[in-house]
């Protein structure tokens, strides 16, 4: 079925239609998937925070007015989710090892593509959730700066900064991870 | 190397990162959603069972009370015990007494 926007989407779905509903989750999944994976690392971890992004997002739909983009309002509860999962994780975890996380390696099939998405993953596993979130809204979501301060609540000059920080560490990151 | 340098670089080697969820992920979700709404029957379910026995308490209280004052006149600990007409020189359970 062809919807005319997200809005008379989400409003078909509203009015009980399971196939909408399911064209939202197929629609916003790649986007899902990079948030909770590059946040979270672990697989397991992301799908399980996905399918609850799209639980909260049924269970609170009828308040979507279209106000913003149907994604930014599936990101930001992705996000938030993401973050308060990290918050949980970290309390167990910092304290046993200087990572931010359970990153594990990928398993996809193609080799090439599996490099990337270890080396990123291992990269963006050290370092801190608040620039991590930064650089995968704009970086790897390609969300505008503007789009990024609303899903985190943050004022754009701060998400500027952070994103500027968080560039700087990735980079030195990646590269010392190339020469190894 | 200046922040856009650093911005251009990470958005290149970004741009073949494609993590993606198991295969079936939105009937996982869909599966997630239906067993969440036979948990809230349930609850409600149960919910629905309390209030009744709640209810039927309190009914019953109140049929017993509206008895005792049928009966009585009036509605006090003695009359809802059954012990109106006790005087507390009689023994209780005068049947001990054979």
């Amino acid at each position: 079925m062809k919807f005319a926007n997200d809005l008379n989407l989400v409003e078909t779905a509203i009015a009980g239609d399971a196939g909408a509903f399911r064209e939202i989750v197929d629609k916003f999944e790649p986007m899902i998937a990079k948030i909770t994976i590059s946040m979270i690392g672990n697989k397991d971890d992301a799908d399980d925070i996905g399918q609850e992004t799209f639980l909260r997002f049924y269970k609170s739909m009828k308040k979507y007015k279209g106000e913003s983009q149907l994604g930014t309002y599936i990101a930001k509860i992705a996000i938030n989710l993401t973050l308060n999962f990290l918050k949980k994780r970290s309390k167990k975890w910092l304290l046993t090892t200087n990572n931010y996380g359970n990153f594990e390696t990928s398993d996809c099939e193609n080799e090439e593509s599996n490099d990337i998405v270890n080396t990123v993953n291992t990269s963006l596993n050290k370092i801190e959730p608040k620039y991590r979130s930064v650089i995968v809204l704009r970086h790897i979501q390609g969300f505008s700066t503007k789009e990024t301060a609303n899903i985190l609540q943050l004022p754009e000059g701060t998400v500027l900064s952070r994103l500027s920080r968080g560039q700087s560490k990735l980079k030195e990151i990646i590269t010392k991870l190339d020469r190894i | 190397m200046n922040d856009s340098e650093n911005r251009d670089e990470l958005t290149e080697l970004l741009s073949d990162y494609n993590p993606s969820f198991k295969t079936g992920f939105s009937n996982r979700v869909i599966e997630k959603i239906e067993s969440e709404k036979l948990k809230v029957k349930e609850d409600s379910d149960l919910y629905t069972t309390f209030r009744w026995f709640v209810i039927s308490g309190v009914a019953a209280i109140i049929l017993l009370l509206f008895t005792v004052y049928l009966a009585d006149g009036y509605i006090n600990a003695d009359a809802v015990f059954g012990l109106y007409n006790y005087s507390p020189d009689e023994p209780l359970l005068s049947y001990m007494d054979i």
